[in-house]
């Protein structure tokens, strides 16, 4: 069927390529870590922006909850965390999607005020994204915990360590992310669920600075000490790279490359470029994993967070064959199964990246820009790596695993695709 | 009437089978565990055979 407008095919697979060009040759940088509110001018008292697309607070599980609770303690809109509940029932906090504001946050993923945020520039384009700063793994507020422990770091999180990077990497200019990435690759990282390498890279480039710009000897030590000990630190900056590279491939139309893919632990979601901002939703489904000494299946919540945005630029399971220890960490196979993930993940996609590589696959480029045609046409579903949370709020990770989008939303998506062609 | 002699049924039977699964992996499964030497190919139905969906993608692709 040819409408005014000529072929459906000719013009989505001219936008496709264009949105493959705008996500490769994007160029993310780490510019700066600011308080929240400075750069989302919309994060007023009592807003909350979460992982996923939108929720309610009846809607959402218990390590959501628990993270709400927890946060609005931390800034002050509420006594105690029971006090904080019933503020939330009461409808006192406005909750909105991180994606809305040019955000994204791993797992429960809230986004407040006072919350230093990483600030990415894609230099190609101009736009930005941003994240929360990573706490580091166990009982933190992103897997829903919310004790004294976690509030306190969140605190010196605020109060040290977000205005101390910010220092070192105004002073340094920026670290350019793309090249770390591809140097991480190398290095056995995947980046959603392994960011060993690039974590230690990222260090290694921010020391001296913030060592030059450091107001003292204790700040620098415990900053060090922070980073360095977290083999996740690099995730929240991965994030904001995922969500800095695709925010220009939104909005083309007859595009049908997917924008971001995010979970609020109830929903999973997508959005495509030539559907603009429209929500495409779906059960989420529970991650098959691994678990901590001392708890199980039974323990876990379903799947969470705005991470799967590093799954939209070729990375976490799309890269797996780059880092065959994580395959064992989240329980998906043995190592030699690792190049089989990304291989299936070529099927859905328009191209591959020649700047992000995998040594493994005779240096073949990541899978990058996830064609919802081939998805629903393969029934072939984008896997991801991830994080397991407790279902009970207070708790924190429990796990580590890999989940299926939901087809479900790639059909819904596909009919409103169509739609936009004026085919029925 | 000329006779024809078909001697590839019993070549088929005399050698080792050498099997090509298409689509429910149980199959292959089945025959491996049997000692049979087996390539299975992993295949769908486009679109989970929903008619509708492929109906939609075989405009789109037009």
């Amino acid at each position: 069927m040819q409408g005014p407008r000529g072929s459906p095919l000719k013009l989505t697979e001219e936008a496709n390529q264009e949105a493959l060009r705008r996500i490769l040759t994007g160029e993310p940088i780490l510019i700066d870590v600011v308080p929240a509110a400075q750069v989302i001018p919309d994060l007023a008292d009592h807003v909350i922006l979460h992982a996923g697309p939108p929720i309610s607070w009846e809607e959402m599980c218990g390590p959501m909850r628990g993270a709400v609770t927890g946060i609005a303690v931390f800034e002050g809109w509420a006594k105690d965390l029971d006090d904080a509940a019933n503020k939330a029932i009461v409808g006192s906090f406005a909750f909105h999607p991180n994606h809305h504001f040019g955000a994204v946050g791993p797992m429960t993923g809230l986004t407040t005020r006072s919350q230093p945020l990483i600030v990415v520039e894609n230099s190609a384009f101009g736009n930005r994204a941003y994240c929360t700063i990573n706490e580091g793994l166990g009982k933190v507020m992103r897997f829903g915990g919310n004790d004294a422990e976690v509030l306190n770091r969140l605190r010196w999180i605020r109060e040290v360590l977000g205005p101390a990077l910010g220092r070192a990497l105004r002073e340094l200019g920026g670290v350019p992310l793309k090249p770390l990435i591809a140097r991480g690759l190398t290095m056995g990282d995947e980046m959603h669920q392994r960011n060993v390498a690039c974590s230690s890279l990222f260090l290694r480039q921010l020391a001296p600075a913030l060592a030059r710009t450091s107001k003292s000897k204790d700040e620098l030590v415990a900053c060090l000490e922070f980073i360095g000990r977290n083999d996740q630190f690099f995730l929240n900056i991965a994030m904001a790279t995922g969500k800095a590279l695709t925010d220009p491939a939104r909005d083309l139309e007859g595009c049908s490359v997917v924008t971001a893919m995010s979970r609020n632990g109830t929903d999973f979601g997508i959005r495509v470029s030539g559907t603009g901002d429209r929500w495409f939703t779906a059960p989420v489904e529970m991650p098959v994993g691994i678990y901590f000494p001392g708890f199980s299946e039974r323990d876990a919540n379903p799947d969470m967070g705005d991470s799967a945005i590093v799954e939209t630029i070729g990375l976490g399971a799309f890269a797996m064959a780059a880092a065959p220890a994580v395959i064992a960490y989240v329980g998906a196979g043995r190592a030699a199964e690792a190049a089989a993930f990304t291989r299936s993940m070529a099927e859905i996609v328009v191209g591959s990246n020649p700047a992000w590589v995998i040594p493994a696959l005779d240096f073949a480029g990541v899978p990058t820009g996830i064609d919802l045609r081939l998805v629903v046409e393969t029934g072939l579903a984008p896997t991801i790596n991830t994080g397991i949370a407790h279902r009970e709020p207070g708790i924190g990770q429990v796990g580590a695993g890999i989940v299926k989008a939901p087809l479900a939303c790639f059909e819904q998506a596909l009919v409103a695709f169509a739609e936009t062609m004026d085919i029925e | 009437m000329e006779t024809t002699h078909h001697t590839e049924p019993n070549n088929l039977l005399a050698a080792p089978p050498r099997v090509v699964n298409v689509g429910l992996e149980l199959f292959a499964v089945n025959l491996v565990s049997q000692g049979a030497e087996v390539v299975h190919v992993q295949w769908r139905p486009p679109a989970g055979g929903i008619s509708h969906l492929i109906g939609l993608l075989e405009k789109l692709r037009s």
